[in-house]
């Protein structure tokens, strides 16, 4: 499988490299910087978008290769931090400052129980590096404009996940690459299983 | 081009008196160990340069042709913070060099000089077999110098690159940037320049004794000298094993014990120290993932005693899985801990901010060996000498929960051990603060 590794000019990208190839056995993963105008003719299975500086609308290429392929191609999508916001953003959610920032620090998260938590502890440590994230999201709301939240953050109950209902793609606002995440490989790992099992 | 060599022990005692006279003589460079159990570590000295490589391509090719099984140094040389705009790509850093030094200078040396400070009446010496005529050094007459008298002298405060309220002001720029999303953290520091009647060596001696010093240095190129004090390593090679070691986290020390501890403890607990140290370790996991396998954090924080400062540390480790120096180099520069994270907006935050290049300042000074192994520090703590006149920054991490004034203050308490070193006083309305 060739896994892209798209990369928003981030500190934290080669760490989700390591991490995609330790838990998808086999797969190639290329890094490409957000500006690189190649990945439109780059083969790809999986598109793994990195953490990064600024806002979701300041991503470089991102956009046009998820309208010009990503959805068309229905090809798997997981976002990590910004790469999530991207999802939540270009879906019509409110991608905004949070009143709760936190920069290398482990939070508390509780899942669903759904199918990407797969033999995660349903609640878990992870690190959060982040000033913006999804806004004025109502407790007890667990859907909108198709994506569904399947994580919160225990402390504030903020989104920590994304799930689109139908297409294959999926986000996480923590840092499953960080030293401080326990779960982040178990986390990937179901990634692959659910969404490119058959694309292997 | 193949360089041989030839090693020999000889009995001499010896003292740091020594190893920075012949630095001074031949145009050397000293690494230097001087910790408070004075028996631990070992000094690297080059004396007379007989080449030099201003860029690290063309060191590389060097260091390839010249590798054999060698422990002993083949070069000695530096890496300036400035110069991060040739190690990445095009157009994401602005034109910001201050050219006083050159922006990379890696030596070979005529002779290396191992001083174990285990044992101070032994020193292991090396001639290289150069196939090349250069002017060579009179063998018997090495060790024959008596040390500079030591006249003492007088520093004279002449600027900082940022007044109180520029640097403060920058301090809230800074937040509004990780407010907004641009990074997480970011280095903000000051040049303070002065003019001093000390002579370069005998400065050395007195910024010796300051510290605690795991990562010294005193260089002379010409009219140029780098003096350094620095406590952190940048990055270490042996056997193919990379491991680097970011600091982050400061805490002062006390000569009351219950206060010495308490303030240990406090740092032990800083929820914001620990949250800076655990961003730079996850970048500096990310800088070596780029050319290592088996990349592991090996302990996390690790407590360092200097005489005025607790500091928190780390090491990363990792195998490599090249073994060129500019990839190496490309992959991990400029340090995590100096700049900020995610590194390249942070770099860019920076150059904006601090108006004026950083030079040499929070780049690498260190040793690479005939096998491959290397040792750089980050030139931290460290004073640059031309003519009179001198140069040095002091600075600190900036994060969401730092306040201005209090980050202010820690550049005057940062820059105080050296200040004092060299007979400086900070003039202008940081006085009240060096007086407290």
């Amino acid at each position: 499988m060739k896994i892209l590794l798209l990369d928003n000019y981030d500190s934290f990208t080669y760490n989700l490299k390591a991490q995609l190839e330790r838990c998808s056995y086999g797969s190639e993963v290329t890094v490409k910087r957000n500006r690189d105008a190649s990945v439109f003719g780059q083969e790809l299975d999986c598109l793994v978008v990195s953490p990064g500086p600024m806002t979701w609308r300041e991503t470089g290429v991102l956009k046009e290769l998820f309208v010009k392929r990503i959805v068309p191609e229905k090809i798997p999508y997981l976002g990590i931090c910004l790469g999530m916001q991207f999802l939540a953003g270009y879906y019509g959610l409110k991608v905004d400052r949070i009143s709760n920032p936190v920069h290398g620090s482990a939070v508390e998260i509780i899942h669903d129980g759904g199918r990407l938590f797969k033999n995660i502890p349903v609640t878990f440590t992870a690190a959060r590096y982040n000033s913006l994230g999804i806004v004025s999201i109502g407790p007890g709301i667990k859907e909108m404009n198709g994506l569904a939240f399947t994580s919160y953050e225990k402390k504030t109950g903020n989104v920590m996940s994304l799930e689109h209902k139908e297409l294959p793609f999926a986000g996480f606002q923590f840092h499953t690459e960080s030293f401080l995440t326990n779960s982040g490989d178990g986390l990937i790992s179901n990634f692959m299983e659910l969404y490119c099992e058959d694309r292997s | 081009m193949k360089i041989g060599l030839n090693s020999h022990t000889q009995k001499i005692s010896w003292d740091f008196e020594l190893l920075f006279t012949l630095v001074e003589k031949y145009d050397g460079a000293c690494l230097f160990t001087s910790t408070d159990d004075r028996s631990y570590g070992k000094n690297i000295l080059g004396i007379n340069p007989v080449m030099t490589f201003n860029d690290i391509f063309s060191l590389d090719s060097f260091l390839k042709e010249n590798i054999s099984n060698s422990e002993f140094p083949l070069v000695i040389g530096h890496i300036a913070y400035d110069h991060k705009d040739r190690l990445e790509e095009k157009g994401l850093f602005g034109n910001v060099h201050e050219d006083l030094m050159p922006e990379v200078e890696f030596r070979v040396f005529e002779y290396y000089i191992i001083a174990d400070n285990s044992d101070h009446s032994v020193l292991r010496t090396v001639k290289l077999d150069l196939p090349f005529k250069y002017i060579a050094v009179d063998p018997d007459k090495i060790f024959n110098h008596s040390a500079e008298e030591l006249k003492g002298g007088s520093s004279k405060y002449h600027s900082s690159s940022l007044t109180r309220f520029e640097f403060e002001k920058n301090v809230e720029k800074i937040r509004d940037y990780i407010l907004s999303g641009d990074i997480y953290q970011a280095n903000l520091t000051r040049k303070i320049t002065a003019e001093t009647t000390f002579s370069p060596f005998e400065l050395a001696l007195r910024l010796k004794d300051s510290n605690s010093i795991e990562f010294g240095v005193f260089a002379k190129s010409g009219e140029n000298y780098v003096i350094s004090t620095s406590p952190e390593r940048f990055m270490k090679i042996e056997n193919s094993i990379l491991t680097s070691s970011p600091i982050k986290g400061t805490a002062p020390r006390s000569d009351d014990a219950e206060t010495d501890l308490y303030n240990l403890e406090t740092l032990l607990n800083s929820k914001k120290e620990l949250a800076e140290l655990a961003m730079i370790v996850d970048l500096i996991r990310n800088d070596m993932n780029k050319i290592c396998t088996e990349v592991k954090v090996e302990n996390f924080p690790i407590v360092m005693r200097l005489k005025n400062v607790y500091h928190l540390y780390s090491d990363i480790s990792g195998r490599l899985r090249t073994s060129s120096f500019s990839e190496i180099t490309r992959a991990l520069f400029p340090g995590g801990s100096i700049s900020g994270c995610p590194k390249i907006r942070a770099c860019q935050i920076i150059e904006e901010l601090e108006k004026t290049g950083r030079g040499l300042y929070t780049g690498n000074f260190g040793y690479i060996s005939f096998n491959g192994n290397m040792d750089f520090n980050i030139m931290i703590r460290t004073l640059f000498y031309n003519k009179g006149s001198i140069s040095f920054n002091a600075g600190g991490g900036i994060t969401l929960l730092s306040d201005p004034e209090s980050e202010f203050i820690e550049t005057v308490h940062k820059a105080k051990n050296i200040c004092s070193a060299i007979d400086l006083e900070e003039v202008w309305e940081e006085k009240s603060f060096l007086t407290e």
